[in-house]
């Protein structure tokens, strides 16, 4: 039966836009296998998505065998119902529609993308690729070389060393500090077997939401859904998640971990701490401090760092949710010669945001960005489904995007001096830096910032 | 006013953005699916029936040279405003470049009505999306926003137009930033480099040839008086388009361009100097060291501007060997061969001649040269047996959903009129265009096939790893294999 689960008519109002917008209402099914069907339909344009999204990512591989989620998720695009790869991408692209197929830590998604008039067709090539993958060894064993090889790559950036060395360390301890892989030992342990293995355990009905977006004609795509899905049969898996520590990673209090690559001109920076989940009642209090931090031109890291210093061309923060993680992250880069100051002002800024109350003046600036920019970030069809979605994988119910503009409206100086205090962790404030570390270290020893050398070698 | 029908705005813009888009393809034995309304539309009648959207533009031209083009799109309560300047790293003397891109910063330091970092405070502040871009041709200053702060924004963009206030201390600042941009960009991105590199190699004479950034010396030398040169001579009314997409209603927000606006004296339209390009009559060659893994390969052949009538049969080749993992060159080079993690190919064609650009990154110990003779024979298959009926509607339909999925947004929308309008400077006749394009055939593409990607008209820059003292994880990960 479907059900208007959602309801969000939705009159968004903010300090600056007057205009009033109704968010589209997805109708949302539940088929007797489990499977949760969602619709977000228009005809405004001749497009449309479908996609399967499996709520298992690469925090659910086997213990010592990390790495098995992306193996499955790159070995899913090898061939289905029989059809080789290669038949399969070219059943999609003599539509003109393009295939997509993902992991990251909590949910596995595969998609398709094409023209509405294939609709029907786009449905199959989605049911044959979630269902009825090849999974052939001999493919999955191509797929496994060609990761091992892209990780080859790595050091080709300074920007991903730093990304990589970050998220691992900031998650040292749990579950997520693993990312796609360990290492290259746990990655060469997974077997085809294990693929497979994965595939069975996670891509079940009952773990899985299946989304139309666009224009589609809801009958027929009803029918097709159902002739095709709703045989799919299994139950929600049990999950095992497996805390990692990466002690090479690790930093005494204030130490800058500083990964060498020897040659780059320019230094990747990143900063932060880990917040409290997403649930907690600081969450609109930290949204609103974390704007005015660093999302926006006139937000204090970018005002203070590129504007009035010129020492960098960016610099922003980020709150970057997971299900059973939460972190604030600043990025920027800055020449090689600069780290030490860039990194010394960050720290002030950080620190004078903990200490002194923000004016009002900047709350309603911070406030009025956020509201502000709600309707730009749900203009499209797609984008509002994306953040249902979002909503879905983290249990926020369905009136979370009702909530947003209130919440966020109602944020005082004193809850943000609250969140901030409470959970901007200064003391605990982890840095990053990638770039050549000889001009580094000077740079560092220069602003008196102790640190820890490491190469490439130590993030696997 | 014009009516536009969507599809022939679409098709058109096929002709400047297809460059940038992946090519695509599938292979000649492939059999033909059901014809559908976008195949169908590749026949005679020019016709895309089924996807049901108009376009229903507006153009004017204020008396002091200012194009204006609205169109009205209620969807959603949003409005895109743009500005397009006639003006690109091409308009760069030598030794002077940069100049353009730097713009693309200075003009939001301020004017004397608006102070510095208005356009943040007033429309980013407030929820609204404030950004700039600059291209080879062209400069464009875009905003996205609720409609009632279109008021503000025609005031603001209208002041700038003529009042940028330029100060020695914005530009020592500034330069700073730009270079930083360039160490991101270019200085320690390898792709960058390589692009860099590929353009400089490919035009012997013509600007094309400088990077947008500009180089670091060129940089440094930027002085007050060059920056105030340059934004006399380009920004003025009748070198600029606004292109304003969205929730509004045209005779008042054209009332309203006309009164901040229009008090802007008419001055001359800058003459753009059209470089002669010499004859390419052999193919040029670079190889250039980084710290990388495996090596990568871009070729560039020369080939034609936007408005040039190969143009349209090239556009559909570039498709047909690129675009997707059933391209013509995947199949074989990523597929087949599984010496490269990824290949690429667009046919580049701005407003002057462009390149016909492949990029291919080699997986593992394999070398550049090991995708040159597997590329050189799929071209060659081309020029020899042509391609397939199929393969043509096959990379129309890719285009087609590239172009739908660029105008999801109001900004989008903006975006493709705006860059037809620069590019092509007209939006007039683009329905001639769309009929040249539908009439691409077979023939058409092995003709072009055979007359621009030929070895002597290409340029190659190979980039390879630099041996460095220390082991690099590549070597560990091999070992331990």
């Amino acid at each position: 039966m479907i059900t208007r689960a959602f309801c969000w008519a939705l009159v968004l109002i903010s300090g600056a836009a007057e205009a009033s917008s109704k968010l589209p209402v997805p109708e949302v099914e539940r088929l007797s296998n489990g499977l949760t069907v969602v619709w977000f339909l228009n005809d405004r344009l001749p497009l449309v998505d479908v996609v399967v999204l499996t709520q298992s990512g690469s925090r659910d591989d086997p213990r010592g065998k990390s790495g098995t989620a992306e193996l499955l998720s790159a070995a899913l695009d090898r061939g289905a119902a029989g059809l080789s790869a290669q038949e399969l991408a070219l059943q999609t692209e003599k539509l003109g529609a393009a295939k997509y197929i993902s992991a990251d830590d909590d949910t596995m998604t595969v998609g398709v993308h094409g023209l509405a008039v294939d609709g029907e067709r786009l449905v199959g090539l989605l049911a044959d690729i979630v269902l009825k993958p090849n999974l052939a060894p001999l493919e999955i064993q191509r797929e496994h070389a060609r990761l091992v090889d892209q990780w080859r790559h790595i050091g080709d950036s300074s920007e991903t060393l730093a990304n990589i060395a970050f998220a691992r360390q900031i998650a040292s301890g749990t579950d997520y500090a693993r990312g796609s892989s360990l290492s290259l030992a746990e990655f060469n342990k997974v077997t085809p077997l294990d693929v497979t293995g994965f595939y069975k355990k996670h891509f079940t009905p009952a773990n899985s939401v299946l989304m139309v977006v666009g224009r589609a004609p809801q009958a027929e795509f009803k029918k097709i859904i159902t002739e095709r899905f709703s045989r799919w049969q299994g139950e929600a898996p049990k999950r095992e998640y497996v805390p990692v520590k990466v002690p090479k990673l690790e930093t005494a209090p204030g130490q800058v971990l500083l990964l060498d690559k020897p040659g780059a001109t320019q230094t990747q920076v990143r900063m932060g701490f880990r917040i409290p989940l997403i649930h907690s009642p600081n969450r609109y209090p930290l949204a609103v401090a974390n704007a005015l931090l660093g999302e926006y031109f006139l937000s204090r890291l970018n005002s203070v760092i590129r504007d009035q210093l010129g020492l960098t061309y960016g610099i922003g923060s980020t709150i970057a949710y997971d299900p059973g993680i939460a972190r604030i992250v600043i990025s920027s880069a800055t020449q090689s010669a600069n780290t030490g100051k860039l990194i010394v002002k960050t720290r002030e800024i950080l620190n004078e945001l903990k200490s002194t109350p923000v004016p009002e003046a900047e709350l309603k600036m911070a406030k009025e960005y956020l509201t502000g920019g709600f309707p730009i970030g749900m203009s499209t069809l797609g984008a509002v489904a994306s953040r249902w979605l979002a909503g879905y994988v983290f249990h926020l119910g369905p009136e979370y995007l009702n909530e947003y503009l209130p919440r966020v409206g109602e944020v005082t100086v004193n809850q943000v001096m609250k969140a901030v205090k409470e959970d901007f962790n200064t003391r605990g404030l982890l840095t990053v830096v990638a770039g050549d570390a000889k001009q580094i270290e000077k740079t560092l020893r220069a602003e008196g910032i102790p640190f820890k050398r490491v190469t490439e070698r130590d993030l696997f | 006013m014009i009516r536009l029908n969507f599809q022939v705005a679409a098709m058109a813009t096929l002709l400047v953005l297809s460059a940038c888009a992946h090519s695509t393809k599938s292979p000649p034995e492939a059999k033909s699916l059901n014809p559908d309304p976008i195949a169908k539309a590749s026949g005679a009648d020019g016709r895309f029936a089924g996807l049901g959207i108009d376009i229903d533009l507006k153009e004017y031209k204020l008396s002091n040279g200012l194009t204006v083009l609205l169109l009205e799109d209620h969807t959603v309560p949003l409005i895109a405003y743009q500005t397009w300047f006639r003006v690109g790293s091409v308009d760069e003397a030598p030794g002077k470049t940069g100049l353009a891109h730097f713009f693309e910063h200075l003009m939001f330091k301020g004017t004397e009505k608006y102070g510095p970092k208005q356009f943040f405070l007033q429309l980013e502040a407030r929820g609204g999306e404030v950004n700039a871009f600059t291209t080879r041709d062209y400069t464009v200053y875009h905003q996205v926003f609720v409609p009632s702060l279109l008021d503000k924004v025609i005031d603001m963009e209208s002041d700038r137009l003529r009042g940028l206030k330029l100060t020695q201390e914005v530009l020592d600042t500034e330069r700073q930033v730009v270079l930083e941009e360039r160490r991101l960009s270019v200085d320690n991105e390898p792709g960058g480099k390589l692009q860099e590199a590929i353009w400089q190699l490919a035009y012997q004479r013509h600007p094309y040839r400088n990077p947008i950034i500009g180089y670091p010396q060129d940089l440094m030398r930027i002085k007050l008086e060059d920056l105030q040169t340059f934004y006399d001579e380009h920004y003025q009314p009748p070198n600029a388009a606004l292109v304003v997409v969205g929730d509004f209603q045209a005779d008042v927000v054209l009332a309203q361009i006309k009164k901040h606006y229009g008090e802007i004296p008419r001055e001359s339209r800058p003459k753009r100097i059209s470089y002669r390009e010499p004859e390419q009559n052999a193919e040029k060659r670079l190889v250039i060291e980084d710290s990388i893994a495996s090596e990568r390969l871009v070729q560039a052949y020369r080939t034609t501007a936007a408005d040039e009538p190969d143009t349209h049969a090239l556009d559909v080749l570039s498709t047909i060997l690129f675009e997707g993992q059933s391209s013509r060159a995947w199949r074989r080079i990523v597929e087949d061969r599984d010496i490269a993690f990824g290949v690429s190919g667009s046919n580049f064609t701005p407003t002057f001649p462009g390149l016909f650009l492949v990029t291919v990154g080699m997986k593992g110990k394999h070398v550049a040269s090991e995708a040159e003779t597997e590329l050189d024979a799929v071209i060659r298959e081309v020029q020899e047996k042509g391609v397939t009926p199929d393969e043509i509607a096959t990379a129309i339909r890719q285009l087609t959903v590239q172009v739908v999925d660029g105008v999801r947004t109001a900004h989008g929308m903006a975006t493709m009129i705006g860059t037809v309008y620069t590019v092509f400077g007209r939006t007039r006749s683009l329905d001639r265009d769309l009929v040249k394009y539908l009439q691409v055939t077979a023939n058409d593409v092995k003709r072009v096939a055979n007359q621009y990607l030929l070895p002597n008209r290409r340029s190659v820059a190979t980039l390879i790893p630099k041996p460095i003292p220390s082991k690099p994880l590549g070597s560990r990960l091999d070992d331990s294999r």
